[in-house]
């Protein structure tokens, strides 16, 4: 597992830029608080957002360049890089409403 | 404290005068014999002027040195009135001097006005020091606290730009606070709750700790204190294991969660699972030993066998009613009925069945209680009713059955004084499988009140649920009156 792309690859599959949401999520590891982090984003995602949200899920243990470049500090680290203003959040994401939260869909 | 009381404590009332050489003070002297300041006339020039620690200083510019004694006391924020003529007066002022009073146009009011002013102005000078002075002492100790502290703190704003970080976070992340401060670590989220986290050091290598997060202020605007505690060798094995137990509840609670249909095969397959292990045992005794058993043995188990039948049995017509109830199939027969009667006839059932370890009361409202009802859909609605309120109160308590004509329907109460029902499972109460999670052992399909939602939505009615843990539950059903 290095990256998972989790968004439903359609035909009409456009530039990463494109989707109406660009989530990175940044965990350390496959363990399982990981485990858990990913399953609540990936259902909170699929439960919340329009089917061409794209979540890209990264192990900073795998990929330090990926983490260093986004400056990440500490995980789990989630990033909305799109839409705009991008935000991150770090902490228990295993909190649903923590995570709305992250996705601006609850204030 | 009024300014007035201020001067007068403040001010010693004596005013030192550093006279030029060949002057005569006479007129001034005379003039300060009418106020309540004590003049001095102190030889050695602007050289004492360090020994003055108290009242205010005069000091004849007529002297060619007077710069020297200006600057000095300036230096020193001592009150210094310079004694000058109208030529000098500005470069004294500039100079330093507070204020200056002329030579030639001294006068009882000008003098006074002018000491009470440069007192005035010492008493705020004093005022700001001891002010600024305390913000020192309580800065300083603050930063001691901080500085010291062995947990990281970190000051996030809005952004999760951090603003503040001290010693042992610098330690946590091998960065310095330079490093650190305007840099992105992402708005904490769980306020008041503590949460671990895995830090990336700037080396690759990564720290747990725990985090904690309040909410603050930092530089006016509303920001998060976070405290990390590194856990990397503290009770590892131990906290892991708890841990480990908490990751494994969310996982699982969320695995349920995305799957209703795995949640139905999951509960199904439980609750079925009991009964026809039961029916299995009874059986191969009966297969095995019937001959060397007694008849009575015989019959108990072969009842225990029908019990266990009747009670699938009832099981699967309840996920029959849900799913109909789904599709729109639901069944209902209204006929004419006292609701009064069709009400405490059920009870009265219910008391010698599954009711006979509690006390069941059943007031109704004096009147008559006509419309039309479907007797088989309102026997579940009271049986699954009555059937929560025994299952989760404790054998001897109360339940009690009320009805009540309201205007244009029947109000039908169900009120016991069980474990309740945890105020964020409220919502949920109606979704098919859905348990509260204080059920403990005891079963249950988590069927039953969508069940009884089902039938009294058949009715046209509606239903609502107020509980209060450790209290009990009262469930409110409102079935409107037709007439047929």
């Amino acid at each position: 597992m290095q990256i998972i792309i989790t968004s439903p690859i359609s035909d009409t599959r456009k530039g990463a830029w494109m989707s109406s949401y660009l989530l990175k999520l940044y965990v350390a590891g496959q363990t399982l608080a990981s485990d858990a982090v990913i399953a609540v984003v990936r259902r909170v995602c699929a439960q919340h957002l329009p089917p061409d949200h794209e979540l890209i899920v990264i192990d900073v243990l795998e990929s330090p360049h990926a983490a260093a470049q986004d400056r990440v500090l500490a995980t789990p680290t989630l990033i909305r890089e799109y839409p705009l203003p991008a935000r991150r959040f770090v902490g228990d994401l295993t909190d649903a409403h923590a995570v709305l939260k992250a996705l601006g869909l609850e204030s | 404290m009024t300014v007035t009381d201020s001067l007068t404590r403040q001010a010693e009332w004596k005013v030192f005068l550093i006279p030029a050489p060949g002057s005569d003070y006479r007129q001034l002297e005379d003039l300060f014999a009418q106020t309540d300041y004590h003049l001095t006339v102190l030889s050695g020039g602007w050289r004492i002027i360090p020994d003055l620690e108290e009242g205010l200083i005069l000091l004849d510019c007529r002297d060619q040195e007077w710069p020297n004694g200006v600057s000095l006391a300036y230096q020193r924020l001592l009150p210094l009135i310079a004694l000058t003529t109208r030529q000098q007066a500005e470069h004294v002022m500039e100079a330093g001097a507070w204020d200056y009073l002329l030579v030639d146009e001294l006068n009882k009011d000008v003098l006074l006005r002018s000491l009470r002013y440069v007192t005035f102005q010492r008493w705020i000078l004093a005022q700001l020091n001891a002010r600024t002075h305390d913000l020192h002492v309580s800065e300083a100790r603050f930063h001691n606290l901080v500085a010291r502290n062995g947990d990281g703190i970190l000051v996030v704003d809005q952004q999760g730009i951090i603003q503040f970080a001290n010693p042992a976070a610098e330690q946590l992340f091998q960065r310095s606070a330079n490093d650190l401060i305007g840099t992105p670590f992402g708005f904490p989220v769980g306020v008041g709750e503590t949460s671990e986290i895995t830090i990336l050091q700037s080396a690759g290598r990564t720290a747990t700790v725990e985090m904690r997060v309040v909410e603050t202020e930092w530089d006016n605007q509303p920001a998060r204190l976070v405290t990390l505690r590194d856990m990397t060798e503290r009770h590892a094995a131990q906290r892991a294991l708890m841990e480990h137990e908490r990751l494994r509840v969310a996982l699982e609670k969320e695995r349920e969660l995305s799957d209703v249909k795995t949640m139905f095969m999951h509960t199904v397959s439980h609750e079925f699972r009991t009964p026809l292990a039961m029916i299995m045992t009874a059986s191969e005794l009966l297969l095995r030993y019937a001959d060397r058993m007694t008849d009575e043995q015989r019959q108990l188990r072969l009842t225990t066998i029908q019990t266990q039948i009747k009670h699938l049995e009832a099981m699967m017509q309840e996920i029959a009613m849900v799913v109909r109830a789904d599709q729109g199939r639901l069944e209902y027969h209204p006929e004419r009925v006292d609701f009064r009667e069709l009400v405490s006839g059920i009870v009265d059932e219910l008391r010698s069945t599954i009711g006979a370890e509690h006390r069941i009361t059943f007031h109704a409202q004096p009147g008559s209680y006509h419309t039309l009802s479907d007797r088989k859909l309102m026997r579940h609605i009271i049986n699954n009713l009555v059937a929560n309120a025994v299952k989760y109160s404790r054998p001897g308590s109360s339940i009690h059955i009320s009805l009540k004509r309201r205007v244009g329907e029947y109000e039908l109460s169900v009120r016991d004084e069980g474990i309740g029902i945890p105020p964020e499972d409220l919502g949920r109460l109606f979704q098919p499988f859905y348990r509260a999670r204080n059920v403990g052992i005891v079963g249950g399909t988590g069927l039953g009140l969508k069940v009884v939602k089902d039938c009294v939505e058949a009715h046209g009615g509606r239903i609502s649920v107020e509980s209060a843990l450790g209290v009990g539950t009262l469930v409110t059903v409102c079935i409107p009156v037709m007439l047929g």
